[in-house]
């Protein structure tokens, strides 16, 4: 594959290469799915007892953490290497960190004011209201968690300038919407292996792409 | 215009190490990052370790690219950086061939 000779788009290429490898996909998937047997829980007809499910769901996020950890340290390093960007690249991360930082903030701030009125009768009470007719509430509180999943995704995409993060942030946006609309946590499920699947795909492109260094090669870099 | 009056200065005064191809790629790899190691500008300058090696040889010996000696672990690790000197050489040499190809026109 030629690569053009304009500096950022080959400081580019270089940063998008560690994301070839599907493993953040996986990685992501693999939450997904995990957090998907949490929330089996949370809806009516508990699946699992609620240990159980705890247990899973902590198993499934060690176990998604593990496979990006030693996919990164035994396939994806020895077939592209070692490469630590640039003071644009690392701006770009401290960028994100603060946007992510404002976001997460706004975030909790809700959170905790819907708890506040919440604990407060009178406050519930002066409230209500302004809510009006209940019947439509599973739908604004769909659109709402959909509204603080996506823009943290967006960001990390665009921060990150990695295409498939945008459908990263539309698949995990539409799970959670379906999820709280329907009560049904098989959305989370099928939005994990919408994502899972592809990263698998492109780990077995990786690995064929990018074969391991002969012996002599891969000793250079000692 | 005689040729003897053409000025060819700015071609001759090209950086001859930056210019060969293979070079050119490693050295364009290294400025756009902080370091790298071997493996990873293999990958991007797409030539084998024995090439690489030999260039950088050359760019090292004339002060262009520092190689650091580092540990991975227990293991002991090799990464290479571009000197603040080879940045300089660098830009300058981007800078003398936009004048050139700019000053060459379309023919």
């Amino acid at each position: 594959m030629s690569i053009p000779l304009n500096l950022k788009e080959l400081e580019r290429r270089a940063f998008r290469r560690n994301y070839e490898d599907g493993l953040y996909e996986i990685y992501l998937g693999g939450m997904l799915i995990s957090f998907s047997v949490f929330a089996f829980n949370i809806f009516p007809g508990e699946t699992f007892e609620s240990q159980v499910a705890l247990t899973l769901y902590l198993c499934g996020m060690g176990l998604s953490a593990l496979v990006f950890w030693l996919g990164k340290k035994y396939i994806t390093l020895p077939r592209i290497g070692l490469v630590k960007f640039g003071q644009q690249r690392q701006k770009r991360g401290r960028d994100l960190l603060v946007a992510l930082t404002v976001i997460v903030s706004i975030q909790v701030l809700a959170v905790l004011l819907q708890f506040g009125v919440l604990a407060f009768p009178e406050l519930r009470a002066k409230v209500a209201p302004f809510l009006g007719d209940q019947s439509g509430m599973p739908l604004i509180v769909a659109i709402v968690a959909a509204l603080f999943v996506a823009p943290g995704m967006l960001l990390i995409a665009y921060f990150s300038e990695i295409p498939r993060g945008y459908f990263h942030a539309v698949i995990i946006s539409i799970a959670i919407f379906m999820m709280i609309l329907f009560n049904q946590a098989w959305w989370m499920v099928a939005g994990g292996v919408l994502i899972l699947v592809p990263g698998i795909e492109h780990l077995v492109r990786f690995i064929q792409k990018y074969p391991l260094p002969l012996e002599d090669e891969s000793r250079a870099n000692q | 215009m005689p040729t003897s009056e053409l000025d060819f200065s700015a071609i001759s005064e090209i950086d001859r190490l930056v210019h060969e191809p293979a070079r050119l790629m490693v050295m364009a790899s290294l400025y756009v990052v902080e370091s790298a190691d071997y493996t990873y500008l293999m990958r991007q300058a797409d030539i084998t370790w024995g090439n690489l090696s030999a260039h950088i040889s050359k760019l090292e010996e004339a002060g262009y690219i520092e190689i650091e000696k580092t540990y991975r672990g227990k293991r002991p690790y090799t990464l290479l950086r571009m000197s603040k000197h080879g940045r300089e050489i660098f830009k300058e040499y981007v800078r003398r061939m936009k004048g050139i190809m700019d000053n060459l026109g379309e023919g």
